[in-house]
């Protein structure tokens, strides 16, 4: 069996998928490299957790799975990589996340409905900016 | 004064079943590893790490003089632990500690800031001494400060509120000593509000001893 494993860089606030160079100055946003560990440990959880919600054996993460494994490299096929911008609310689950369209409407909805199906749990420091850009690279590996 | 007993929970059944022995371990990077107390993981026939309705095959890498133990699963599930780099703690710190077995109620309830203080009244060169009501299935748990780091390995009770705890340098230096690329910090790991009753369920899982 495959499974999908995502690599990540992040950022944190407003959208910043290139920072330019004065944007690291931004109140808005910042750096992983600029951010509070605790920042950064929240981060690696919600990344943690985004992956075992993708590589769940379940109904949804299954089909979802299946579908970038069959069209993997093709045109209509997932992007290398996907920048998902989250939301995680007080009590750890996630309020919303966006990212851009799929090739596929089911394969979007599908992949929208797993990452916010559960708890991250722990709650999102107070302070810390919000929306979480995490990118990922969508490579198929062997588990 | 009684005398100090370990804290991991014998869960033995009748006769016919298996021996079995329940403590808790936690991650120190990102590729498996976990650090545990050695008298939950010696001699076992099998070990056992459960975390979230998962469970995964676990084998020691190396046990120390001291009682911790290395152990490792194919990957680390959750967060890696972070250590502080010096030693800081003080009396009276409130500290948090807790069976894997024990944090669910917690996080049910809200979690917990701490549940346990720092007790330098007992000098001792090795461990972080504890005033602390714990029980069994605590051993190899780690001992979080309020900055989110790992300040000990919970040991054995020595009385009824006493506990050891392996301290972090010499956690530190078993881990270096085996190649363990664990992460130091003295910033906190997380907000000063935040339970660390979650963070220990972030980073720890129950570790069981299959003894036949």
């Amino acid at each position: 069996m495959l499974i999908l494993r995502g690599t990540l860089a992040l950022s944190f606030g407003l959208l910043i998928l290139s920072p330019a160079p004065g944007h690291a100055q931004d109140a808005n946003f910042r750096n992983p490299e600029q951010a509070p560990p605790s920042w950064a440990q929240f981060a690696k959880l919600v990344k943690y957790r985004f992956e075992e919600w993708i590589a769940a054996d379940e109904t949804v993460a299954n089909r979802f799975r299946n579908w970038v494994i069959e069209h993997f490299g093709k045109e209509n096929g997932p992007p290398p990589t996907l920048v998902v911008r989250a939301w995680p609310n007080p009590d750890g689950t996630v309020e919303r996340v966006t990212f851009p369209a799929l090739n596929d409407a089911g394969a979007t909805e599908d992949l929208r409905t797993i990452l916010k199906r559960g708890n991250v749990g722990e709650a999102p420091p107070p302070e810390m900016l919000q929306p979480l850009n995490l990118r990922f690279s969508l490579n198929l590996r062997k588990p | 004064m009684e005398a100090a007993k370990p804290l991991a929970r014998d869960v033995t059944g009748p006769p016919a079943a298996s021996q079995r022995l329940d403590g808790t371990a936690f991650f120190v990077d990102d590729l498996g590893h976990m650090l545990t107390a050695r008298h939950a993981v010696a001699d076992c026939a099998r070990i056992v790490v459960s975390k979230e309705g998962r469970a995964v095959a676990a084998r020691v890498v190396a046990l120390a003089a001291s009682d911790i133990a290395l152990i490792k699963v194919p990957r680390t599930l959750g967060l890696a632990a972070v250590f502080p780099r010096a030693n800081t703690s003080v009396a009276n710190d409130m500290v948090f500690a807790e069976a894997y077995d024990g944090l669910k109620p917690m996080l049910a309830h809200g979690g917990s800031l701490g549940n346990a203080f720092v007790d330098t009244t007992l000098r001792d060169p090795e461990h972080l001494v504890l005033r602390s009501n714990v029980t069994f299935g605590t051993s190899g748990a780690p001992v979080l400060d309020s900055r989110g780091l790992v300040e000990g390995v919970v040991s054995r009770r020595t009385t009824v509120d006493r506990v050891l705890a392996v301290d972090a340098v010499h956690a530190k230096s078993f881990l270096a000593a085996h190649g363990v690329r664990f992460q130091e910090d003295d910033r906190p790991q997380m907000s000063g509000t935040a339970s660390r009753a979650h963070r220990a369920a972030s980073i720890s899982a129950r570790v069981t001893c299959l003894q036949q």
